[in-house]
């Protein structure tokens, strides 16, 4: 008689389950839920702001009505830039709170730390920021970047700073980690396949470092034509205040990771910001026209965290493109289908990056093109090659 | 309550624990595994460093410079030999013990603050070396390491791997344990009550500091291999100072010299951030006051505050020093 | 480049030298090695950008006011956190100035967030050129700022009254309380003048580098750098290490290679701990028995 009960209850829970299995991880009847992790704490904890974009969106999504009548719920956790912490929020994100997808990571470490991980669960994972190229080199099945990662970056800045009449000369300084090698190292190659020359003068600066004398002046006696920065933004900064103290007058470049209006503003020194130009992925900059209508949607919906910059506006396409594939992707979303949905996205302008972001199924590294950000005649420029009314 | 009942009582609680912790991989999800295994890591680790500084009682920052050898090794032998997964595990728990003497060795001729600080420095030349390792280390994108086989079963997954670092972070602690209660253990807790003290009681002060770090290299590489284990990968950013810290932190708040205390900080440490995680900002705050806290009215850990109270918890071969 | 070197690195091992002799006047004094020290630094610059920039006062004024916040942090945290634990082994006071650190950096941290903080360039001269050499109007002050600092500072030590007590103090806290020195006042005393110089020092770098809550860290390894080098203990060896270390700091990065800077102030606390932890100016520890 035990036994009798005890096996009804088993079928009767067996048929139970097998009603609830229909429903995908993450997906209820009015609601889906996205995880999202980014350094909110810590050292990197400026590039959380890649969050606040993101959310409005989503807010924004939501007050409209959702995506296919159901509401998106966003679980955000702070990995603090740190691989174990990136792990530990992912796992609780995919494990405990059972999300569909996750649209996270800013810190390229933190990503490559799950990446194994979400793709042994098949987690669709939408990268919110992170600029390393290994994110999708070898690719990933379920990893998308919609943003242009370092190698793009660094033939970015290559191929403009060659554009330059008569340049002959590049000289470079970067961070000896990671993420500044994966730009030194694609813009040593592109200089040698293409231009069949190498830099002059190759320096690294510490990240944490406030004083760079030696750098600068072994830059300066290299007589460069232009030189390279692939720096964070303090140092970004740093470095653009030193060349201008030591007189290293050449044009300067700098890469994604320092937006243009923040480094002049925190060099703020407009003789020493003369001549810089610095990569930008959106399709204008943050207090003009192009992005106005992104900035009025982050202080409707979303929690601005100060004035509104680049920070919080490079995470928007990203989420343009996940609701898109939510939408595609039917009333009765499972993650097979989210993913197929994005290996067939080809041209989606989303309207904040200058790039559209196409994806194949063995191609995900969504953009591929971005320009530099400049001031020509005190007004804010974005050029992709260099202007003529400029040395 | 007289000390065998208690003494009972502790076993009987132990091995309900350790029962719950075998059977987690059945009954938690994959989330709480991973943090259960962290926990491990942790314990073992907070146990290697206690050597040096609860047992020796010398103020030594090298705890992440051990865990990051031990990672490394473990780590360029999986992926560069052939050699198979206890071989790399081994040599990991040598590298350390080695790294460990020869750090003692300076420590022979230094005074208190300028082992602290030459230790502080060696820990960061570590990470330059990590950074700048190249081809071998993975240098700054760090390394993706295979998924071992450990007596024919296959360490893929996080409970496959959770078992095994449970089974040794078991092991770890049964030798610390008896460690701790032999001459060397012993020896060593008197050597850092008073060396000169210890010297006119016939133990040579010499010998024994050395062990002390040697044994905390050895200890705290199998922290750093079994790191490197459950996260399949290696990279110079999980070795800062900021893990450095957290160790230190570990062995203080459970309580520096006795067994059991950096256990309880170990563990309590790596659930409290999982906890705090999503309050902006606080963490650093918090963390301070915690310790303020604790160094003005509990000096002795948690453990210590614990002893206060039931007198039949204390670890009796520590005599005097606690 | 060998000229712009060198005095590239007097400016910088001019900020090391004032760091590492805050430091250790605290050490010799109250035999504590204040390992919040970087973090005190970075938040006097912080304090000072608060007077400066926020509240729009002038400079000097900023400044007094910086110094005269920073010694009353200093005089609490002495009177509530160290004072409480000063006959406990050292390893404790050791933890409690890290948990300083924490509480600073997170204060900053929570207070200014995210964002790194530039400090308006003071002093708008011209930079002065030397030959090919340039050298701007806040690397000037910074070398004379902090060389009439010491000179003040070391005037005060040996010849005042007070600095005489710290001498005494010094090498003997029981044989000080013995004679009648109100050793707990003392102690306020060298924790508001070691915070004191730690502002000043602060003060002086913060125009040159942007402001973020991490900046103290590696001036606190370069400062023990400088006190390892100069003769750990040693107050003219602080100095004289700090200098010293900022300018073969600048000469291997010119000549040797950049990213070797990085690891110099470790390099040189390995090589000089290992071989000859004396250091430049200093004795052969005897251990008291």
């Amino acid at each position: 008689m035990f036994k009798w009960k005890i096996s009804s209850a088993a079928i009767a829970l067996a048929a139970l389950s097998a009603l609830q299995a229909h429903a995908e991880t993450g997906v209820t009847k009015d609601t889906i839920k996205i995880g999202m992790f980014a350094p909110m704490t810590g050292t990197s904890a400026i590039f959380g702001r890649y969050t606040i974009g993101v959310r409005a969106y989503y807010n924004m999504i939501n007050a409209q009505g959702g995506v296919n009548g159901r509401k998106i719920e966003v679980v955000l956790e702070d990995d603090a830039c740190n691989p174990a912490t990136a792990v530990a929020a992912t796992k609780r994100l995919v494990s405990q709170e059972s999300v569909f997808a996750v649209h996270g990571g800013v810190c390229t470490a933190a990503v490559m730390a799950v990446k194994k991980e979400l793709q042994r669960e098949n987690v669709p994972f939408m990268n919110l920021g992170a600029a390393g190229a290994s994110l999708v080199d070898p690719i990933a099945s379920n990893l998308f970047s919609p943003l242009p990662n370092t190698t793009v970056v660094a033939q970015t800045l290559v191929n403009f700073a060659m554009s330059r009449p008569d340049t002959k000369r590049l000289a470079i300084i970067s961070h000896p980690d990671d993420w500044g090698k994966s730009q030194l190292d694609p813009a040593i190659q592109l200089l040698k396949d293409k231009y069949k020359i190498e830099f002059v003068e190759n320096v690294t600066m510490e990240r944490g470092a406030t004083d760079i004398t030696p750098q600068i002046l072994k830059l300066r006696v290299s007589k460069p034509d232009v030189v390279l920065s692939f720096l964070y933004p303090t140092e970004t900064a740093i470095f653009v205040r030193s060349a201008h103290k030591y007189g290293l007058d050449a044009p300067l470049l700098g890469c994604f990771g320092a937006p243009y209006e923040d480094t002049v503003r925190r060099v703020d020194d407009p003789d020493a910001t003369k001549n810089l130009y610095i990569f930008h992925a959106l399709g204008g900059s943050s207090d003009g026209p192009e992005m106005s209508k992104w900035v009025e949607m982050i202080k409707k919906y979303g929690a601005p965290d100060g004035t509104i910059g680049d920070y919080d506006l490079s995470g928007i396409g990203g989420a343009q493109v996940v609701v898109e594939a939510l939408k595609k992707a039917g009333p009765d979303p499972t993650r097979e289908k989210f993913i197929e949905v994005l290996n067939s996205l080809k041209n989606f302008d989303t309207g904040v990056l200058s790039a559209p972001i196409s994806f194949s199924a063995d191609d995900h590294a969504g953009v591929k093109s971005g320009e530099m950000m400049t001031s020509l005649d005190g007004k804010l420029a974005s050029v992709k090659t260099w202007p003529t009314s400029k040395k | 309550m007289s000390s065998t009942w208690g003494k009972r009582l502790g076993l009987a609680a132990s091995a309900l624990v350790l029962l719950l912790l075998f059977a987690a991989p059945k009954l938690a999800n994959g989330y709480i595994i991973y943090i259960l295994a962290m926990m491990c890591i942790n314990v073992v680790m907070a146990t290697g460093f206690n050597f040096v500084i609860g047992f020796l009682g010398q103020l030594v920052f090298a705890n992440t410079a051990f865990f990051g050898i031990g990672a490394y090794c473990y780590s360029i032998v999986m992926v560069h030999t052939g050699l198979p997964f206890p071989v790399a595990f081994l040599a990991a728990c040598i590298a350390g013990g080695v790294a460990g003497l020869i750090v003692g060795l300076p420590a022979l001729r230094l005074t208190g603050f300028q082992l602290a600080i030459v230790t502080l420095a060696f820990n960061e030349l570590m990470r330059w070396i990590y950074l700048h390792s190249g081809s071998i280390g993975g240098g700054a994108s760090g390394m993706e390491l295979p998924d071992p086989q450990f007596l024919g079963l296959e360490l893929i997954n996080d409970r496959q791997k959770y078992v095994f670092i449970l089974a040794v972070t078991v092991v770890a602690i049964w030798m610390v344990r008896n460690i701790a209660r032999s001459t060397v253990g012993r020896a060593i807790v008197s050597v850092g009550a008073g060396e000169l003290a210890a010297a006119s009681l016939t133990i040579p002060p010499v010998r024994y500091k050395i062990a002390a770090f040697g044994l905390s290299g050895f200890f705290t590489a199998i922290a750093g291999a079994l790191f490197a284990l459950l996260l399949g990968r290696v990279a110079p950013e999980s070795f800062s100072l900021g893990q450095l810290l957290l160790g230190f932190a570990m062995v203080m708040v459970g309580g520096m010299g006795t067994v059991v205390g950096p256990i309880l900080g170990a563990i309590l440490l790596t659930a409290a951030p999982e906890f705090l995680r999503n309050i902006a900002g606080a963490e650093e705050i918090l963390y301070s006051f915690l310790l303020i806290g604790l160094l003005l009215f509990m000096p002795s850990g948690l453990f210590g505050g614990l002893c206060a109270l039931i007198p039949s918890l204390r670890e009796r071969h520590l005599g005097a020093a606690q | 480049m060998l000229g712009q070197l060198i005095l590239s690195g007097i400016s910088q091992g001019a900020i090391y030298a004032l760091v590492a002799l805050g430091m250790t006047v605290l050490y010799r004094t109250t035999a504590v090695l204040n390992f919040g020290y970087g973090d005190t630094f970075m938040l006097g610059a912080f304090v000072f950008y608060v007077f400066l920039k926020i509240a729009q006062m002038p400079f000097g004024v900023a400044a007094l006011l910086t110094v005269a916040v920073m010694i009353g942090v200093g005089l609490v945290i002495e009177r509530l956190l160290i004072r409480p634990i000063a006959a406990r082994p050292h390893l404790l006071i050791a933890m409690m100035t890290i948990a300083i650190s924490y509480l600073f950096r997170g204060a900053t941290r929570m207070i200014w967030g995210r964002d790194v903080q530039p400090m308006p360039s003071l002093f708008d001269f011209p930079p002065v050129f030397i030959g090919d050499m340039v050298l701007t109007s806040q690397s000037l002050v910074i070398m004379v700022a902090a060389a009439v600092l010491v000179i003040v500072f070391f005037s005060f030590f040996n010849y005042s009254a007070l600095g005489k007590l710290m001498q005494a103090a010094s090498h003997s806290p029981r044989g000080a309380a013995l004679i009648g020195i109100n050793v707990p006042l003392f102690s306020a005393c060298m924790w508001g003048l070691s915070v004191a110089i730690a502002a000043v020092a602060g003060i002086l770098v913060a125009p040159v580098t942007l402001l973020y809550p991490d900046m103290g860290a590696a001036t606190l390894l370069k400062a023990f750098a400088a006190m390892t080098l100069g003769g750990f203990g040693n107050l003219g060896g602080a100095v004289l290490g700090g200098v010293v270390l900022g300018i073969s700091e600048q000469l291997c990065g010119g000549y040797i290679s950049t990213s070797f800077m990085d690891i110099f102030p470790y390099l040189v606390i390995l090589v000089v701990l290992l071989v000859y932890p004396a250091g430049m100016l200093g004795r052969s520890e005897i251990t008291r028995v």
